[in-house]
């Protein structure tokens, strides 16, 4: 999508959560790895169902996870 | 980064196809060209050959991460493979449509077939290179 982007909190709630692992984290939502980090990257934005599994790993609403950021223009 | 199972075994279909097809079709080449000789059976023994060493490259890879190849493939995955064969499929129609537009030129049904092949073997190679493209890129 054009001028907008969605941040992510995961990699900040990872280490609140014990300095949890990518790894942990993806083998918690069913996805791999490399997902979970190309997600903490912004490089791929998750279906609603994966964002909600990770609010739900870290016990906190989803919109203290994923943030919608207009881009300036 | 390290590689995941599904983008090794991209890696691994991208480059046996260039090692088993690329000679073959330098030689149909070089055939067509009317320097050289291409037996008949070398194209259906080829295709077994590539399966077969498909099989076993990919167990041997399966054997060192079991849990990564047991696992179904993520949406992020699915959704890589949905986008390089949405873009393989235009080159296999390209390549459907010349194989069909050389008919009119006196092609033998050896030729045509040779057509037909390189078309597949061009769209799986150009699958293969935007799957690892995606999965280099996050998607």
């Amino acid at each position: 999508m054009a001028g907008c982007a969605i941040r992510n909190s995961i990699r900040e709630l990872r280490f609140n959560h014990s300095e949890m692992t990518q790894q942990e984290l993806a083998d918690l939502i069913g996805v791999t790895r490399q997902t979970v980090n190309a997600i903490e990257l912004g490089k791929y934005s998750p279906s609603l169902e994966v964002a909600f599994q990770i609010a739900a790993v870290f016990k906190v609403p989803l919109d203290q996870v994923f943030q919608y950021e207009k881009a300036k223009r | 980064m390290e590689m995941s199972f599904r983008e090794k075994s991209a890696w691994i279909s991208f480059v046996l196809i260039v090692l088993v097809f690329g000679p073959y079709f330098w030689l149909v080449g070089r055939s067509l060209a009317g320097a050289g000789h291409v037996h008949g059976g070398t194209q259906f023994a080829l295709i077994a050959l590539f399966f077969a060493l498909e099989v076993v490259v990919h167990v041997a890879i399966a054997v060192r991460s079991p849990r990564d190849a047991r696992a179904p493939k993520d949406e992020r995955e699915v959704l890589i493979d949905l986008k390089a064969t949405r873009t393989a499929f235009y080159v296999l129609f390209a390549g459907t449509l010349i194989s069909i537009f050389t008919m009119h030129f006196r092609v033998t049904v050896w030729m045509l077939s040779q057509f037909v092949l390189f078309s597949i073997v061009v769209a799986e190679l150009v699958k293969f290179a935007r799957q690892i493209t995606l999965f280099r890129r996050g998607l």
